[in-house]
């Protein structure tokens, strides 16, 4: 069964297509993982699982549902959206940003209990802010801030994660460290789409990929059948050395390409 | 990872604790109660306070008893209610707009209020229909509301916000400039003045009555809003995906804002910068929580409009001085102050 689902959905922006018929499953316990170079969509189509946009054609499904059917609450404690740019307007306390995560848990008047307290300490704790727990947000680095973020997406406890580039500012240890939080979410049953622009953490991290180019999927399936030499260069126009490590693929982006010659093979280290 | 970090099961001790911030509801409920009582036995004619409440008690017709209860009463009620409205105003307007310089008298919805007071005077309805007076200033703090929504957009910046309230301002002035200009007679003329000096004096329990049921609801309103506002301070993405319906939000502010102003400026005028200085003083000490903010901002309007209020009543000089006029004297170098500091934050 699928979590969260998109059937065939195209945006348009004035008259310029920003998706065209784009299709994307995500299953319980799986990360899916949307590649593709700036602008090829993957944030509008985030925002559409989000039900942040309505798509101009096409379906959208949580567990089977149409989101239509799926009311307000129950979509917001089913579904964590965590944007790329970080907004805090207040320099409230880190805890109190993750608190906000019950939101969508609480009523009206209703304060936080006991089990609202438990997933705020296990979010600080999965995503490793306790040392700041009480500092105000205003004052965290970059790298501080995005592991609030997330923090305050894991409190919602929610089954599906969407997670628009969640490891760009941080720096390579914290990189693995989300990551893993990622796929622990998905090992407990959830459903993860995040957005990468980081090609090897995509390849080992992701249980699958979709790559977007220009509004269309280009590619999508396991990593290895994604993360191709012809695909890596339509889409981002480059050439990478790929290769794998024990089970693991990688993939260092290597030099650009800017025709479309026949290119030397650099791919030494690879199959 | 460090051991340093990690040393027990965090306790994430404010989020438990229910008395985060209670001190400060406790000693500014103290402070209105000390300044109510104040502002019941001080004056201009000297008053034996606790003999003049114990004629009224009674239901003796004394003077002292007189003046209690049929001037100075109504007037410390109504200081409480509009200061209240105008501090609850100001933090919901903040909140909502994420920027620190909204107030109703900045962007302009108070003087749109003032505005719609005054024609409806102006056009005698005030005379035929008592609820009109209310009705007008409602109906102008909404128009302004909706306005400055237009122009400033939602996410509206700190530069755009304020133009907007600049536009909606001249505007409501220019108005309220031709009324004022085509005023039938001096004694209009003089009305119309109290709506743009704003005072409390010479109020009665008519107006009390006419104002307060508007006032109570628009602050119930504004009171929910608390939850919304919070999840705001992620930006509105976050906060829609955390299940708040911005609309709905939207809506209930604007009507919040259009009935609690409204009403308020109709029998009180324009009384600036309550709004803005009082949100900005209670922030740091409800940890910046726009939920928290809202309550402890109505109880700190009422308390600084108390104040004001009785301090206008001493003025070494002439007349007593108009409580709007006060409100402004202090107001204005404290926005001062703000565009200053916000200033220094941005360049």
């Amino acid at each position: 069964m699928n979590l969260i689902e998109a059937e065939g959905v195209s945006v348009r922006l004035g008259r310029r297509p920003v998706l065209e018929r784009v299709d994307l499953a995500a299953p319980a316990g799986c990360v899916l993982g949307l590649i593709g170079p700036n602008g090829a969509g993957k944030t509008t189509l985030l925002r559409l699982l989000a039900r942040l946009h309505p798509p101009d054609e096409g379906a959208l499904r949580l567990d089977g549902r149409p989101f239509g059917e799926v009311p307000r609450r129950v979509f917001a404690r089913s579904v964590a959206y965590l944007p790329q740019l970080a907004v805090l307007q207040w320099p409230l306390a880190v805890e109190r940003v993750v608190a906000l995560g019950r939101l969508p848990h609480l009523g009206p008047w209703q304060r936080p209990g006991r089990r609202d307290l438990e997933a705020i300490q296990n979010a600080m704790e999965a995503a490793d802010i306790g040392a700041f727990a009480t500092r105000a947000v205003t004052t965290l680095s970059d790298g501080e801030r995005a592991r609030a973020m997330i923090a305050r997406a894991l409190a919602v406890e929610p089954r599906v994660l969407l997670a628009d580039e969640p490891v760009a500012a941080l720096d390579p240890g914290h990189q693995l460290q989300v990551m893993a939080l990622l796929r622990r979410h998905a090992q407990k049953g959830g459903a993860v789409v995040v957005v990468l622009h980081e090609l090897t953490l995509a390849a080992r991290f992701c249980d699958r990929l979709v790559m977007l180019h220009e509004g269309r999927v280009l590619a999508e399936g396991a990593p290895q059948e994604v993360l191709r030499e012809e695909t890596l260069e339509e889409a981002f126009h480059i050439r990478a050395h790929r290769g794998r490590f024990g089970d693991e693929t990688f993939v260092i982006p290597w030099e650009r390409v800017t025709t479309n010659a026949a290119a030397p093979d650099i791919n030494g280290a690879g199959k | 990872m460090t051991g340093v970090a990690k040393t027990d099961r965090l306790q994430p001790i404010a989020l438990a604790s229910r008395t985060q911030g209670s001190w400060l509801f406790i000693g500014l409920t103290l402070f209105i109660l000390l300044f109510f009582a104040l502002s019941l036995s001080l004056g201009r004619v000297p008053l034996a306070f606790f003999e003049a409440l114990g004629a009224l008690l009674e239901g003796e017709d004394t003077l002292g008893a007189i003046v209690l209860y049929e001037i100075r009463l109504p007037r410390a009620l109504l200081a409480l209610m509009v200061g209240a409205t105008l501090g609850l105003t100001g933090a919901a307007l903040q909140g909502y707009l994420r920027n620190p310089l909204a107030e109703p008298g900045i962007i302009g919805v108070s003087a749109s209020a003032a505005l719609g007071s005054v024609l409806v005077f102006y056009y005698g309805l005030a005379a035929v229909f008592p609820l009109a007076l209310p009705l007008g200033g409602m109906a102008g703090a909404f128009v302004a509301v909706l306005l400055m929504h237009l122009l400033a957009g939602r996410q509206g910046s700190a530069l755009g916000l304020i133009l907007a309230g600049v536009a909606v301002n001249s505007l409501a002035a220019a108005l309220t400039a031709l009324a004022l200009n085509l005023a039938p007679n001096p004694f209009a003329a003089t009305e119309i003045i109290f709506w743009l000096l704003g005072s409390l004096a010479d109020r009665s329990f008519t107006h009390v009555a006419l104002a307060a049921p508007l006032m109570a609801l628009g602050g119930l309103v504004m009171l929910t809003l608390g939850r919304a506002l919070d999840a705001l301070s992620l930006g509105e993405e976050t906060a829609e995906s955390l299940g708040v319906d911005l609309g709905a939000l939207r809506l209930r502010l604007i009507l919040g804002t259009a009935l609690g102003v409204g009403a308020a400026v109709s029998v009180a005028g324009a009384i600036g910068f309550v709004g803005l200085i009082v949100p900005h003083l209670l922030r740091p000490l409800v940890g910046h929580r726009p939920s928290l903010l809202l309550p402890a901002s109505a109880l700190g309007g009422a308390a600084l409009t108390l104040v004001s209020d009785i301090a206008v009543r001493f003025a070494p000089f002439g007349p007593e001085l108009r409580l709007g006029v006060f409100t402004a004297l202090i107001g204005a170098p404290f926005f001062f102050y703000l565009v200053i500091r916000l200033r220094r934050e941005t360049w």
